[in-house]
């Protein structure tokens, strides 16, 4: 046996054993064996060995300073490695033998003299060995190639390991052990090869990334180093206000220069420095859309509801200020959505004291509520030459605005080209939408929104997290560029990028051009919280579907969620939707015009995509004869009706008929610059208040109008008022 | 790859007492799981949510700059309700909350769970009222802390185990009979088990009894000596085990039967006996080279506690003989089972 029992009688056979001694080579699975079961000592002392080290190397990647913590798992190895060396030279310069190997009944001994190696060789050995497990143990393969089975180690050294049992003597290598050395020895080298290949290659990478390496574990956890590069210049340049870091961190976020995780390093750096924490607060409730990003807000928000750090805070988390109830009706939930947002809608004024960072927030997100305010705070210069081209594309915006159109395609021309990867495909992208609103699909829209759809089909990581205005743009473009039907896997590769509501709106219009009504309708109904219909059979009328009480708030939510552009969007391509050739829902009109008056659309809007789909609403409601609303629209779209002078007409005299004379002049006759239907809002709130039976005399167009009303002549009884709205002009 | 055999798992009728010990665990253990698994989920969920941790390593960190800087003499002097002057922190805890203060992330998360384990730290942080910083975070911290003080009241080995919030004389000996889980259950109990029967058998019951005890309380002892009382409760009955192994490897030259696996093939698996000693460096030398390697404050094995026990089994095996005859019958008892590596060398 192999391991004795020391208490059991010893038979005749093994006295003999016992008393042989260096019979001959050992097996190599005996000393496979012996080595294992050496480790059982050796494998807990080599543990003590590298403790020091293995703790070190916890404590540097804890301090995340992983050169040292390399170097300390290197200094354990070596501390194993000596360990090993020494186990193995003390005990066989001592006894000529280890534990594991007594037990197998091994010794190594001097190949001329079979006695106990010289140390000096010992220590050789033990040296070679631990090389050997090293190099994979491929040296160790010679045991299976000669007759007295020696490797590198035991040649070495000049030894031989013996056994002293009989019949476990190796005899002449088998066929079938040197075909497992070969083959072992031929994978062991394929495997070393790829090794070193792997590691040459990691380590000309970290040599050609050390700078970037170094930088980013210095920078990873601390504050942002665009931050400080913008802040330091900022600081040394003359005659340029003081601003503290975390101010000019906003500044940078406002201008899209920096992200949310950074701004979130540099407020937290600032809060619990004990710093200027209401610019910290602020900087969270901005840079946080969760649920702690409105604790921040109500933080800032605490001392004074009026200031500008408060409104700031306010316009990021705007629908969690809704108090909504359970019960409420859509009406009471839009209600006070509308007078949130008017609440939400007026800014304090941008002065000169103002902080550089309102303005930033002000030119992102309000430039479109009052342009010529807007181009006036753009006078002062970017504080930073890193700003400088943002700012030139603010301003740009504000020029499209103003219809200013070539100044506003000068500025990007000289701009583009100095604005960074990401910022420029944005800038880019709003010169697409600019142009498409300006004038529909046009050569210069085309020329405009091909760059921005290149970097988008190329999948270009500056193309990524797009607002719900940059998707509205970027799909336009690609029906203009491709005749109305964008590729699939450019509107998938829009989806990734858009928010969940921008991918319904995508959906559903995708499905609007490839013919699928019915799923296209029902998803922006959806998004716009109207409740659905479903038509129960062709040219039928349209039943509400009764729907729970959990798809309505689901619906409502969606709604309240839903940004004012895709809003506009998605009323645009509902009304778009309206079969022509089918007899509208009053209701459904009804819903659908109280939508565009709640959208908040800017009467002055040049968008001609926007304001055809609201003339053609407009127009199937005139069909309607829905008085109401048909002039509560006309009043939203009023500057768009010049472009249709019989929808006008008729809008006319509708108002003529509702007794609103005045009004039905000012429609009909003034010029579009001395018009004041727009502005003259009692005279539109009479009219709503007019009793309803104005509505039923209003029975100019018959209930089955075609939709070819522009061309449709005006009946006798029509041109007759007409005719008198004009006599009493004069 | 080597396994103590010893005397086999001996029935009840042989060993009494370390059966009854086992039972008391197993029970202990089924009786409190329900309340284990309830509070120990909520407790992870605590500890892995990162905005909590973080908190309240910012807050570990602050703590331990009032302390420094009250060191010396830079800052206002506070009452000990309200500052944290008993914290005495390694260094290389004050280099990670240096670093924490400087806005490393990774720095705020491990010192957060620092120091959700340090005891004086936590009796600070749910007494003091006001602390500089993020206050919105400082305020939810503090909703999620009362959460977990209120978990932890519940959490059976925060009731039994021994820890810097409750260390009462019961507590150093209630501590050896929770446990943290089921493989840790399980492992202690297969331990107990061999090494219990065989002290028994050997020793007789009144010595299983006083080294499995005192073991632990040494064990304990030891710990808390070395390590301090720890914010996160000592639990587990390995000190105990601990000690009945220290007994059994105090025969040193003396050779016991073990199960060894070494290749997988005929005549390198089967029983073999090894001196004594040899438990020393598979259970014991492990325990120092975890101790000599853990970083103080985040280990989750309290190796000082085993080899505490360990000792204190060693001294009690000369206050409790081994009766003679013992060992004969062992060797003869066992004799037989070598049998199947003899076979091989016939």
């Amino acid at each position: 046996m192999v391991i004795e029992n020391p208490y059991e009688p010893k038979s005749a056979s093994k006295a003999s054993d016992a008393s042989a001694s260096a019979l001959g080579a050992a097996s190599p699975l005996d000393r496979l064996a012996a080595h294992i079961a050496d480790l059982v000592i050796l494998l807990p002392l080599m543990a003590i060995a590298m403790a020091p080290f293995r703790r070190e190397a916890v404590s540097a990647r804890m301090s995340q300073d992983l050169a040292a913590s390399d170097l300390a798992v290197l200094n354990a190895l070596i501390a194993a490695f000596m360990v090993g060396v020494l186990w193995e030279t003390l005990l066989l310069a001592w006894k000529g033998t280890t534990p594991g190997r007594a037990i197998f009944g091994l010794r190594v001994v001097d190949l001329w003299s079979g006695k106990r190696p010289r140390p000096l060789n010992v220590f050789l050995r033990a040296l070679s060995w631990w090389l050997s497990v090293v190099c994979l143990g491929l040296p160790f393969m010679a045991v299976f190639a000669n007759d007295k089975r020696r490797p590198l180690h035991d040649r070495v050294a000049d030894t031989v390991v013996v056994t002293r049992h009989a019949r476990r003597v190796a005899a002449h290598p088998t066929t079938s052990e040197l075909a497992f050395g070969a083959m072992f020895m031929t994978a062991g080298l394929v495997m070393l090869t790829s090794l070193a290949l792997m590691l040459s290659q990691k380590w000309s990478q970290k040599a050609t990334t050390s700078g970037t390496t170094s930088l980013a574990s210095e920078a990873s956890g601390m504050l942002c180093d665009e931050v400080s590069q913008v802040h330091e210049e900022w600081r040394s340049a003359p005659g340029q206000p003081q601003a503290s870091r975390l101010s000019v961190a906003l500044t940078m976020f406002f201008a899209s220069r920096v992200d949310a995780t950074c701004l979130q390093r540099e407020a937290d750096h600032v809060l619990w420095s004990k710093e200027d924490s209401t610019l910290g607060y602020l900087a969270l409730a901005v840079s946080r859309p969760d649920l702690d990003g409105r604790k921040y807000r109500d933080k800032v928000c605490a001392d004074d509801r009026g200031s500008e750090a408060c409104f700031v805070a306010r316009s990021f988390h705007p629908v969690s200020e809704l108090n909504l109830r359970d019960g409420d009706s859509a009406e009471e939930t839009l209600g006070a959505l509308q007078s949130l947002m008017t609440e939400v809608e007026s800014p304090p004024p941008l002065s000169a004291s103002s902080a550089e960072w309102y303005r930033a927030f002000r030119m992102e997100r309000w430039w479109k509520s009052d342009a010529e305010a807007g181009l006036m705070a753009l006078t002062t210069p970017a504080p930073h030459r890193d700003l400088d081209a943002t700012y030139a594309t603010w301003r740009a915006q504000f020029l499209w605005q103003l219809g200013r159109d070539s100044e506003a395609r000068a500025m990007l021309s000289e701009k583009l080209p100095l604005l960074y990867p990401r910022e420029k495909f944005r800038a880019q992208v709003a010169w697409c939408g600019a142009e498409l609103a300006l004038q529909g699909c046009g050569a210069e829209a085309k020329r405009a929104c091909a760059a921005p759809l290149e970097s988008l089909e190329r999948n270009e990581p500056i193309a990524q997290f797009l607002n719900d205005r940059q998707v509205i743009d970027l799909y336009r473009g690609a029906e203009c560029q491709d005749q109305g039907r964008p590729s699939a896997s450019l509107v998938a590769r829009l989806s990734r990028e858009a928010s969940s509501e921008a991918r319904r709106w995508l959906t559903a219009t995708q499905a609007w051009r490839e013919g699928d009504r019915k799923l296209a309708r029902a998803e922006i109904e959806k998004l716009l919280g109207v409740v659905p219909v479903e038509p129960t059979e062709v040219g039928a009328r349209e039943k509400p579907v009764a729907e729970s009480d959990a798809a309505k708030s689901a619906h409502a939510d969606m709604f309240l969620n839903l940004s004012p552009e895709l809003q506009v969007e998605s009323l645009a391509r509902l009304s778009e939707m309206l079969d022509p050739q089918q007899e509208p829902d009053r209701k459904q009109l009804k819903l659908l015009t109280d939508r565009w008056l709640g959208a908040g659309l800017d009467p002055r809007t040049r968008d001609v995509h926007v304001t055809d789909a609201g003339l053609r609403l407009l127009r199937r409601l005139v069909q309607s004869q829905e008085a109401r609303s048909a002039l509560d629209l006309a009043k939203v779209l009023e500057e768009s009706l010049d472009r249709t002078p019989y929808l006008r007409e008729r809008i006319a005299i509708m108002s003529y008929k509702a007794s609103q004379r005045e009004l039905a002049r000012e429609l009909l006759l003034a010029r579009p610059s001395q018009r004041q239907v727009g502005r003259n809002r009692q005279a539109w709130e009479n009219l709503r208040r007019a009793p309803a039976q104005a509505d039923t005399s209003l029975s100019v167009v018959p209930r089955s109008h075609s939709e070819s009303m522009d061309a449709e002549p005006l009946t006798p009884a029509e041109v007759r008022v007409l005719q008198e709205i004009r006599r009493s002009s004069r | 790859m080597i396994f103590p055999l010893l005397r086999g798992l001996l029935w009840f009728h042989r060993a009494p007492m370390t059966w009854l010990l086992v039972a008391v665990n197993i029970g202990v253990f089924a009786w409190t799981y329900p309340a284990y698994e309830m509070a120990d989920e909520n407790i992870q969920e605590l500890v892995e949510d990162s905005d909590f941790v973080h908190t309240h390593g910012m807050l570990y960190a602050m703590a331990l700059s009032e302390v420094a800087d009250q060191q010396q003499g830079v800052g206002e002097a506070r009452t000990p309700a309200t500052a944290t002057q008993v914290l005495h922190p390694h260094r290389s805890v004050l280099q990670l909350a240096e670093r924490a203060r400087r806005g490393d992330p990774v720095a705020r998360r491990y010192l957060g769970i620092i120091a959700l384990r340090d005891g004086e730290f936590m009796k600070v942080a749910k007494t003091r009222l006001t602390w500089p910083g993020d206050q919105v975070a400082i305020e939810a911290w503090r909703e999620q802390l009362a959460r977990l003080v209120t978990l932890q009241e519940r959490h059976p080995s925060f009731r039994l185990g021994l820890s810097a919030e409750r260390h009462g004389p019961l507590a150093w000996f209630s501590y050896q009979i929770a446990h943290s889980g089921g493989l840790h259950l399980f492992w202690n109990m297969l331990f107990l088990l061999l090494f219990g029967t065989f002290v028994e058998n050997g020793r007789g019951s009144r010595a299983v009894f006083c080294i499995t005890w005192v073991g632990g309380l040494a064990g304990a002892l030891a710990y808390v000596a070395i390590s301090g009382l720890s914010a996160s409760p000592l639990v587990g009955a390995s000190a105990a085990v601990s000690a009945l192994i220290g007994v059994v490897a105090g025969h040193f030259r003396r050779r016991l039967p073990f199960v060894y696996w070494l290749l997988p093939f005929r005549g390198y698996y089967g029983v073999a006996w090894l001196p004594a000693w040899i438990l020393v460096p598979v259970f014991l030398l492990p325990d120092l080279s975890g101790w000599l390697a853990s970083q103080p404050g985040i280990s989750q094995v309290a190796y000082t506690a085993h080899l505490g026990g360990a000792l204190a089994g060693y001294l009690l095996s000369f206050v409790f003989p081994e009766r003679s005859g013992a060992y004969s019958e062992l060797a003869e008892s066992l004799t037989g089972t070598a049998a199947s590596s003899s076979r091989w060398a016939a």
